[in-house]
């Protein structure tokens, strides 16, 4: 749908036959699997790490890896949960500070990565603690409750029957697809991730496509914080633990390169759905959460093994 | 071909992972239990008092758990799913007030009951929200606290002892109650006590461990350390150990897991108080098959909180004891 065709849509063929089997597994065994409601849940608990997922397809599309989405989505919750119970309760006015929390973030990951020449990995690191601290910091170590309705709206209002959180995500898959396949921006990261001297050979401006991947990754974490904030009703400083790693597995679950010129926004979408439908699955059958992780291991293992050399390799 | 190959091998590696699984499903669940994290052996223990009484009881039920105790929306999810599968009854140990909040009304709207495991989520806090709580049963973290105090009291050779506190998790709501419990007793029973430091340790042995080691060098004289769980106590203990400090500093821990029965046993922890986690599992499994038979329960049931020291340990004659896991 976003990608032209035949290519894009060839990288989807594995995820999707994964996510394919893994439905048909969970529909035969657990008969509340394909209810609409269960279904709907499958989706909206997609919902946080799928918007770090879509950040993480343009990071990682430009050959860099960006760890501090998790903390940044907990200082996006916990500034926007303040702001909530202090200022503005309206979902206009939370998302506004939640994505700006996020952009500024970001921006300053990609701005510090071009300052210091220093790789991603460890700039992000450092703003993972960095973001996760002034989020203790400005909850005083307790999650703030009680935050008023209108603030949960994004997270727990629905359309049509359709939970809010899952429509956000749709519509910014449908935006980040058609951005990374169809835009100069998009085709400028893919190519930063490729050959990133040959990329500035081509005139293109590196630190300032760094800004925007970055501040577009950031943006989306935040509005993840906002999804967390809404849903659980409270800004918890220490939400969204692991969750770029999360992020990460869908994108390569997807089929991306982890060292970058190759990403698709719909493969990271199957993988972030495969992901989502084995967690949900093993929960109805009840699997121990010990064997959940052990399965998630292997599906990523499997994926990883069945792709040999196309995700990227050291040698 | 290439693309099929991968699928059929897929399938093959799913199937042999997955087939045994299948064979565990259950086509109705009635109970449902929602615990936090595995690791820890305090929800170990509260799982064997679910599953045991569960079997005494011959009641259809599944024990569902999350990967830590802090993992709000893996919860949330959790519980989503469990709801999806119409049990009559879910008791859940929430992982924030707020998450069992959510996870309660959700279940209220698929007319199923919902109860508190562990005082997560208090009466009180659940009908302010609409939601009509079963029950609630577990212990009460402020009394631990003071129970710790109160020990700590009755051994003491002087009025003013100097004391480190090593709290748990930031944030962590049982954690502030078993420190402010002790705090506040302490303040009455020994006003002239020193507190020289109550700081996180994060749950965490080896954290505690450091903590205390640091603390020692600046308080050499330090003569008590209270840990707000036994992972921190038995790090400090080490530490103490390490240090050349056995029998001058005491340790005190809380929830009595069995390494710190043992350490108790031994005479290098002072005391544990123990949290019965294998009584609120089996209690909350009793009350929750009354609730569905129409019966009448006690809406609010407080689980004692016995303090563990050599003498008790020794004697066994306590009939808590049994309930210690």
């Amino acid at each position: 749908m976003f990608d032209k065709l035949p290519q894009p849509m060839a990288a989807a063929v594995q995820p999707l036959l994964l996510l394919t089997l893994l439905v048909v597994v969970f529909a035969l065994s657990a008969p509340a699997f394909l209810s609409f409601a269960n279904l709907n849940n499958v989706l909206t608990a997609s919902a946080t790490v799928g918007l770090i997922a879509l950040g993480a397809t343009f990071v990682i599309a430009s050959g860099n890896i960006d760890l501090s989405p998790g903390a940044v989505m907990a200082l996006s919750a916990v500034v926007t949960a303040n702001y909530a119970q202090h200022i503005d309760a309206s979902p206009v006015g939370c998302v506004v500070v939640a994505g700006g929390i996020g952009l500024a973030v970001g921006l300053l990951n990609g701005w510090l990565i071009s300052l210091t020449g220093a790789p991603s990995f460890i700039i992000t690191l450092g703003t993972l603690s960095v973001a996760r601290a002034i989020a203790y910091i400005a909850s005083g170590g307790v999650p703030v409750y009680g935050l008023p309705d209108s603030a949960l709206i994004v997270g727990q209002g629905a359309l049509f029957g359709i939970h809010l959180p899952v429509l956000i995500l749709m519509v910014c898959v449908v935006m980040s697809g058609f951005t990374l396949r169809f835009t100069r921006f998009g085709q400028h990261t893919l190519h930063m991730g490729d050959d990133a001297k040959a990329a500035q050979a081509l005139g293109i401006n590196l630190p300032r496509l760094r800004l925007q991947i970055f501040g577009l990754a950031g943006a989306l974490a935040g509005l993840a914080g906002l999804i967390f904030m809404a849903r659980t009703n409270s800004g918890d400083p220490s939400a969204g633990q692991s969750y770029e790693l999360l992020g990460i597995t869908a994108v390569i679950l997807g089929g991306a390169n982890l060292f970058g010129g190759k990403a698709s926004v719909l493969s990271t979408f199957t993988g972030l759905l495969a992901l989502a439908v084995l967690q949900n699955g093993l929960n109805l059958l009840a699997i121990e959460t010990f064997y959940q992780v052990l399965f998630v291991g292997l599906v990523l293992i499997l994926s990883a093994g069945l792709r040999r050399g196309e995700l990227g390799s050291w040698r | 071909m290439s693309q099929l190959r991968s699928f059929y091998v897929c399938l093959l590696v799913s199937c042999t992972v997955i087939a045994p699984c299948l064979c565990l499903a259950e086509s109705e669940l009635e109970y449902a239990f929602i615990l936090k994290g595995r690791g820890n052996p305090y929800w170990q223990a509260a799982v064997q008092g679910i599953e045991e009484t569960a079997t005494d009881l011959r009641i259809s039920h599944k024990v569902f758990q999350i990967s830590s105790d802090i993992a709000a929306e893996e919860q949330l999810n959790l519980c989503l799913s469990v709801i999806a599968m119409k049990p009559k009854m879910i008791a859940i140990s929430a992982v924030t007030p707020a998450v069992g909040l959510q996870c309660m009304k959700q279940a209220m709207r698929a007319n199923v009951r919902v109860a508190d495991l562990d005082s997560n989520v208090t009466p009180a806090e659940a009908a302010s929200a609409g939601v009509p709580l079963a029950f609630s049963v577990g212990s009460d973290n402020y009394l631990v606290g003071k129970s710790a105090a109160d020990y700590l009291a009755s051994v003491t050779k002087t009025p003013n002892p100097k004391i480190l506190v090593l709290e748990g998790a930031v944030g962590s709501v049982p954690g502030q109650g078993r420190v402010r419990g002790f705090v506040d007793r302490l303040r009455e029973l020994l006003p002239q006590a020193q507190q020289v430091a109550s700081v996180s340790a994060e749950w965490d042995r080896l954290k505690g461990m450091n903590v205390t080691n640091d603390i020692l060098q600046r308080e050499p004289e330090l003569e008590f350390v209270y840990a707000a769980n036994d992972m921190m106590a038995l790090g400090a203990v080490e530490a103490v150990r390490v240090a050349g400090l056995m029998g001058k500093v005491q340790v005190i821990g809380v929830d009595g897991t069995p390494d710190a029965r043992k350490a108790i046993e031994e005479g290098k922890l002072l005391a544990s108080v123990a949290q019965l986690p294998y009584l609120i599992g089996k209690r909350s499994v009793e009350k929750s098959v009354q609730v569905i038979k129409g019966e009448t329960t006690e809406v609010i049931e407080k689980t004692p909180t016995p303090v563990l020291h050599r003498q008790l340990l020794a004697a066994n004659t306590d009939p808590l004891l049994r309930y210690v896991r």
